[in-house]
């Protein structure tokens, strides 16, 4: 599975982006992720199964996904707040599941 | 008043003052002498005020002299359009009686328009080819005798919408003409124009300005729509059809209120046309949604700073308007109801400039809708291109030091003229030594120079070492595009960083009253909703995600609190705070709004560029007032290269 994270300027979803890899490493699935930011969206289309964005960005949901047009939500606050790795991965598979 | 054969006569006659003969005449028009008499009589019966058309044995048919002028007048008006009207109307009426009840035949129609079988057969092959060629749709069918409408209801109201479109938007006062046909006998003028009025009446009571061709357009489709569901021919409700904007649902309650009973089906049809034009209050752009517009409209606007160093963001009037077309640009692309442009090769021939600037939109658009744009809607938009460079754009005013010798001074004007002209005005030619003062009494953008390469601290400088060629032009072209760069971040610089919200820290500080000290300027600028919400979500996320770049420097700001106004607090901390290894001697507090803006993407590589590099972070720690910081601040992003 391949996710893209995406945020305001591409500076908190680093640490996030290690936590969803934490947690998919302890599941043993296999995980592609990687964080940018908003600017940059433009050079993934493509690259990625579905795309998480920071509460930051909440506003920019359906730019982004008619960008990607891959599946795109915003990570609920509180698991974003709390860089809630395991939750933030049940999401983006829910979300690829649709 | 004539009909297109009439009029065919009329000049020909005029153009022989001579005089022609009937023979002649029916030779050149290929009908029988017989046809040609029967046209003179009716063409002297319509001219009320005599005989128009004399004959005599010797001349043959000729014009009355007296009344030459005002026939050739009538011709050159509207003699030709009328007779284009006519043929092309013939087409509408055959298509109006066959929709009436879906069919009808080839000797109704002899009947009704006086034509003879074949004249009619050849009436529906060229209306068939011109709705193949327009439109991709084969609606009128024709075997043997027999005429019919193909198609459902639906996809028959879209096609008459794109014809009452076509017809409203040309705004030639033809779509009466038009309805009327189409309508063929349910057609009634008093019941449209009092359409007309209640639909103006709605958009008055709600201070909405129309433009004529969207009003009528408006009238026309659900007149059109009226008459429809009267002769019983009723669309079918879809299911998953896409949601009708609140504007245009209240336009749809009003029009129930007036009695116009639409169903379901009948306002998603008439929603697929309303949607594209703008007919509502509001701007269409809905600036929390991070709409899609706004991210061309930033690519096109990108590219024509890359490629042709024009800074469309220097007008925020320009950059609105410019959206709103390209919403409704879009929208239409999407629904299908695309504007011609009856002056679209006028366009490429007079601004072929702005033409091609237009045309980055193409592929921009393409990335993200799938489709291409029209010439048409491509000429459009390059209209308000040619509006930029005509009348907005900021060019950049050039002073020439002068040479000694004259024949220089010559080359170098042209060639700035016949390159530059769109980007560069020369607004003095002066020696050296009369730079200062002049300098002193007017704003100066661009020095060029042929001996020294700097000449100003501020000013940029042109060197020229010779005769300009390819190359001087390329390195104009860079130094360009630099000064508009440098232009641009000075303005967002000013826009978000105000003497206000920056805060001069000369003792020992901590971080969370810094921060809670910043807020409060925030507060009081109305940047933000509430200081505490505002303070906690911004501490509480430094936690989890420090905002730290590089060593000196960090940018906190909350993770989901928005602000009414975005806006950056600035701390200078001339007694470092130490966090985590870190001395930090620079803050940066941001309140970001809730909306797509280009702006802070651009201002965030401003500072992943500071931070990479300890000089200009010092400068800016190091500067003594609020003042003095923006001002640095504006330095450090001229000498940057960036964006």
């Amino acid at each position: 599975m391949k996710i893209l994270l995406c945020c305001n300027a591409g500076m908190s979803s680093s640490i996030l982006v290690k936590k969803i890899r934490e947690a998919a490493e302890k599941r043993g699935m296999d995980l592609t992720i990687t964080a940018v930011a908003n600017a940059a969206i433009r050079d993934e289309v493509g690259k990625w199964d579905v795309c998480l964005v920071g509460p930051q960005l909440v506003y920019a949901v359906n730019s982004i996904k008619a960008q990607l047009n891959i599946p795109v939500a915003s990570v609920e606050p509180r698991v974003y707040a709390m860089a809630d790795g395991d939750k933030a991965l049940d999401f983006a598979v829910s979300l690829l599941e649709g | 008043m004539f009909t297109g054969r009439q009029s065919r006569i009329l000049e020909i006659l005029l153009n022989n003052v001579q005089g022609m003969t009937g023979a002649k005449l029916s030779e050149h028009l290929g009908v029988s002498s017989r046809t040609i008499r029967n046209e003179v009589g009716e063409i002297n019966r319509i001219w009320k005020e005599g005989n128009l058309i004399k004959a005599s044995k010797r001349k043959g048919y000729f014009i009355e002299e007296q009344f030459a002028d005002s026939v050739r007048e009538y011709l050159l008006s509207g003699g030709r359009k009328q007779r284009e009207e006519d043929a092309a109307g013939r087409g509408w009426m055959i298509l109006g009686m066959t929709l009436e009840t879906g069919r009808t035949d080839v000797f109704a129609v002899e009947e009704e328009l006086s034509l003879s079988t074949p004249a009619v057969y050849k009436e529906v092959t060229k209306f068939q080819k011109k709705m193949v060629a327009g439109y991709q749709y084969e609606i009128l069918q024709m075997s043997a005798d027999r005429l019919w409408i193909e198609g459902d209801e639906r996809k028959i109201r879209q096609f008459l919408f794109k014809l009452v479109k076509d017809e409203t938007q040309a705004g030639t006062n033809m779509h009466v003409f038009l309805l009327r046909a189409l309508l063929y006998r349910a057609f009634d003028q008093d019941e449209y124009e009092w359409m007309v009025r209640v639909i103006k009446e709605y958009f008055d009571s709600r201070y909405i300005q129309v433009s004529d061709a969207n009003l009528y357009m408006v009238a026309s489709a659900v007149y059109i729509t009226m008459i429809r569901n009267a002769q019983n021919h009723r669309v079918v409700t879809l299911q998953d059809a896409e949601e009708i904007d609140p504007e245009i649902q209240e336009l749809f309650r009003y029009l129930d209120e007036n009695s116009f009973e639409l169903d379901d089906g009948d306002r998603q049809i008439l929603w697929g046309l309303f949607h594209g034009f703008k007919i509502t209050a509001n701007p269409a752009v809905e600036e929390s949604s991070g709409s899609l517009s706004v991210l061309v409209l930033e690519d096109f606007c990108s590219e024509v700073m890359e490629k042709y160093h024009f800074d469309f963001w220097q007008s925020k009037d320009f950059y609105d308007n410019i959206l709103i077309h390209i919403e409704y640009m879009m929208r239409r692309m999407e629904t299908g109801y695309e504007v011609k442009n009856p002056i679209l090769n006028d366009i490429k021939r007079q601004y072929p400039y702005a033409y091609e600037i237009s045309m980055l939109l193409v592929p921009i658009v393409y990335r993200y809708k799938n489709c291409y744009i029209q010439d048409d809607e491509i000429s459009f938009i390059a209209i308000f291109v040619e509006h930029f460079l005509e009348n907005v754009n900021h060019k950049l005013k050039t002073v020439i030091i002068s040479s000694p010798r004259f024949s220089i001074n010559t080359i170098m004007s042209n060639w700035i003229q016949s390159n530059f002209h769109n980007q560069l005005e020369v607004t003095a030619m002066i020696p050296r030594h009369s730079l200062e003062k002049y300098l002193k009494e007017n704003q100066v953008d661009l020095i060029i120079s042929m001996a020294d390469s700097i000449i100003d601290p501020v000013i940029a400088t042109f060197k020229i070492d010779g005769i300009p060629n390819h190359y001087t032009q390329k390195a104009m072209n860079a130094l360009i595009h630099r000064i508009r760069m440098n232009y641009r971040f000075r303005e967002i610089i000013r826009t978000y960083f105000k003497k206000e919200i920056i805060r001069i820290y000369r003792g020992k500080a901590e971080f969370d009253q810094v921060i809670l000290e910043l807020s409060r300027a925030l507060k009081s600028e109305d940047c933000i909703h509430d200081v505490n919400e505002y303070v906690n979500d911004v501490l509480q996320r430094e936690i989890n995600y420090p905002t730290y770049m590089g060593d000196w420097f960090m940018i906190p700001h909350p993770l989901v609190t928005f602000a009414k106004k975005t806006a950056i607090g600035v701390a200078v901390l001339k007694t470092p705070i130490r966090m985590k290894n870190k001395e930090i001697q620079l803050i940066f507090l941001l309140a970001m709004e809730k909306k797509q803006n280009e702006q802070i993407g651009v201002l965030f590589q401003l500072f992943r560029h500071m931070a990479g590099e300890n000089l200009s972070i010092r400068s800016l720690a190091a500067v003594e007032t609020e003042e003095e910081f923006i001002d640095v601040l504006i330095r450090i992003s001229s000498s940057t290269d960036i964006g």
